[in-house]
């Protein structure tokens, strides 16, 4: 630690500096005020997260892949920040879904009547937050990037200040959201009372030589279930998933959208960036403890799912079963397999995310595009005979909920058949077969909307207008579900280059 | 004894008896005001250990903001009168709590292995004393946290205005 700090080093966060002085931009104008603050707040925003991705991207331009897969020129601040084909993969997932969720959340914000800049801005410094995490290469970096990025949800999830759910549910995340932190913070403090450093690859090193019959050895092991607690909590897998329906349920719809999607992967690279340069030592205990999590959380988020009537609390439910299935492709991460089968399993995980993304938005930009004046459309009742009313976005509908249950041509089929595969090649066929039978219990509840759309009569007489943002939104997620479900070899490369180089003292 | 072990115990023994007082006394302004006594001399004990930057810090947060949100509290609460003191089964619960974590502590206290653990490491003097080795620590090596921790803030404190307001 006694690397001065560098200036050259800017460069690597320049793309995050981007995106924070566009959040302070927008935050600065907002305030302003102004006739046309709704309509520019919006578009500023998206601007810089196009800006932002442009400037994430310019590094494969500059480097190449193959540079980036094995980082020595692009790790900065003594090993705190990290930019490799890993963190560039997470980022373009972020800014993707942060723009994605700008596109849906000006209607609803005008219907609720709480469109002003502040909110743009909240999800801009969420990004900011999740940017880091994918780069972080330290605990220290890690903690203090997940509080940015969490808080700013707490805000973004009691918005709607005139709503009750809307306040209850934000209260609620932010207990459940804060403790689960300390728990987090308790498991890092073990981990650097053990390791001796808070820097994720030297904490690999000092316990693949620490003895196994060292006392240091069961504190650290405590540490890392600390640590896997609180990020269970993050990526909300049961049993540590009480919040989600209820802060899903109660947030902004498009907020829920971008809490299902870029949240959840948030979590998942704190989960694979550790898990696989620290812990990976123990790698075999850690899968374990994984694979009871995941069980957990594809039966329970599936069966309860069923039972729902709101369907933001039903696709609540679904997002934890998914929680569950990406699941399987960090346990294979973990095993002592061969490299090959780590590396699969980590790629599987990467694919899943960023298919998830764009499905799961999907079918939340429809339930936001439900609601109207009288309307609040988040009832599966309220798709009864969309069909009728408006074919095409009962068509997107179809698609996304065929695509979250895996059917065969629809992009969520892709990427469950690579984390099922990654289950299978790390020998945990069982567990495999129980990810198979979840997805055929999901079906049921999927297709309870897709019934609704098709063979019910309308209930609401309204016109059916989305926004042009949603329009658009709707389309990108319904082109890219339907496009990779048929060609995935482009986003299955891209995962490919994108897997971490696990370890050298993993094998 | 040497006149720093003097100035250690008047110190320690003005901590100890204000503490007592911050409970003892039935007002609860008086309360707060020996809070501040208490946080003065701890302020003081940290001079004398050569941490100086934690003193100033515990001057500046504790015995400065934290007293200051204290005695606001109370005068919005406006605790006219003074609470009374029943034995209620909250107060002989934490008695007894209280007084085993000062039985546990005086036990561990003479098998003489908190003395062995607890012995004072050299006077952490790197030319510019603590507060150096502080900065150095903060602005360099762990420069990228600190200035995220500064977006950190900013994000919960426009949290709190955009929710505490009454409209957009």
């Amino acid at each position: 630690m006694n690397v001065v700090f560098e200036p050259q080093h800017l460069r690597l966060i320049a793309p995050e500096m981007v995106l924070t002085l566009s959040a302070f931009l927008v935050l600065g104008l907002s305030a302003l005020g102004g006739a046309g603050r709704n309509l520019w707040a919006p578009l500023l925003s998206l601007l810089a997260c196009a800006v932002t991705l442009v400037s994430v991207l310019s590094f494969v331009w500059h480097l190449g892949w193959d540079a980036l897969r094995a980082p020595e020129l692009t790790i900065g601040f003594n090993g705190m920040f990290i930019v490799d084909a890993f963190s560039i993969f997470f980022k373009v997932v972020f800014l993707l879904a942060a723009m994605l969720t700008i596109l849906v959340s000006s209607r609803y914000l005008d219907l609720e009547r709480a469109n002003v800049g502040e909110y743009y801005a909240l999800i801009l410094f969420a990004v900011v937050g999740m940017m880091f995490l994918a780069s972080a290469g330290d605990f220290i970096t890690i903690f203090v990037a997940l509080e940015t990025m969490s808080l700013s949800f707490y805000v973004l999830v009691g918005f709607l200040k005139a709503n009750r759910k809307s306040n209850e549910a934000a209260l609620k995340y932010f207990l459940l959201g804060s403790f689960s932190t300390g728990i987090l913070l308790y498991g890092i403090s073990l981990v650097y009372g053990t390791t001796g450093t808070t820097i994720l690859g030297l904490i690999g090193i000092s316990r693949a030589k620490m003895a196994m019959a060292s006392p240091e050895a069961p504190i650290f092991v405590l540490g890392v279930i600390l640590v896997t607690v609180g990020l269970a909590f993050k990526i909300a897998a049961v049993p540590f998933h009480m919040w989600a329906p209820d802060a899903y349920e109660g947030a902004p719809t498009p907020v829920t959208a971008f809490l299902s999607t870029g949240s959840k992967a948030a979590g998942f690279v704190v989960v694979a960036r550790v898990f696989s340069m620290s812990f990976l030592p123990i790698g075999d205990r850690w899968a374990a403890l994984l694979a009871i999590l995941a069980v957990a959380s594809m039966t329970l988020g599936n069966i309860a799912a069923i039972l729902q009537e709101n369907i933001k609390r039903m696709l609540a439910y679904s997002s934890i079963a998914h929680a569950g299935y990406v699941l399987l492709g960090v346990i294979a991460m973990g095993l002592p397999g061969t490299a090959e089968t780590r590396e699969y399993g980590l790629k599987a995980v990467l694919l899943y995310l960023l298919i998830y993304t764009f499905v799961n938005i999907g079918a939340f930009a429809l339930v936001i595009a439900l609601r109207h004046e009288q309307v609040a459309g988040d009832r599966v009742a309220d798709f009864a005979g969309l069909a009728r009313r408006a074919p095409g976005s009962a068509f997107a509908m179809l698609i996304f909920m065929l695509s979250l249950s895996g059917i065969p041509a629809t992009a969520g089929f892709i990427g469950k058949w690579y984390l099922f595969g990654a289950a299978v090649k790390a020998h945990y066929t069982w567990l495999a077969v129980v990810a198979v039978i979840n997805s055929a219990v999901s079906l049921y509840y999927y297709i309870r909307v897709v019934v609704n759309m098709y063979m019910k009569a309308p209930v609401d007489a309204e016109r059916f207008t989305p926004s042009w943002g949603q329009r658009v939104a709707v389309a990108a997620c319904i082109t890219f579900t339907l496009f990779f479900g048929l060609y995935p070899q482009p986003i299955i490369a891209f995962a490919e280059k994108s897997v971490l180089v696990l370890a050298p003292w993993a094998s | 004894m040497a006149p720093e072990a003097v100035v250690f115990y008047v110190l320690a023994s003005i901590a100890l008896v204000s503490a007592v007082m911050v409970i003892w006394s039935r007002n609860v302004i008086h309360s707060a005001i020996y809070l501040v006594l208490t946080f003065f001399c701890v302020a003081a004990v940290y001079v004398l250990l050569r941490a100086e930057f934690v003193a100033v810090v515990q001057v500046l947060v504790y015995a400065g903001g934290i007293l200051v949100l204290f005695l606001f509290a109370i005068m919005l609460v406006n605790l006219r009168d003074p609470l009374g003191s029943r034995l209620g089964v909250h107060a002989t619960l934490s008695g007894i709590v209280g007084v085993s974590v000062v039985g546990m502590i005086l036990y561990v206290y003479s098998t003489g292995r908190l003395a062995r653990s607890l012995t004072l490491g050299p006077p952490t003097t790197g030319g510019g004393g603590n507060i150096q080795l502080l900065g150095d620590a903060l602005y360099r090596d762990y420069l990228l946290p600190f200035e995220i921790a500064s977006i950190l803030l900013l994000v919960a404190m426009i949290g709190a205005i955009v929710l505490a307001r009454q409209k957009y």
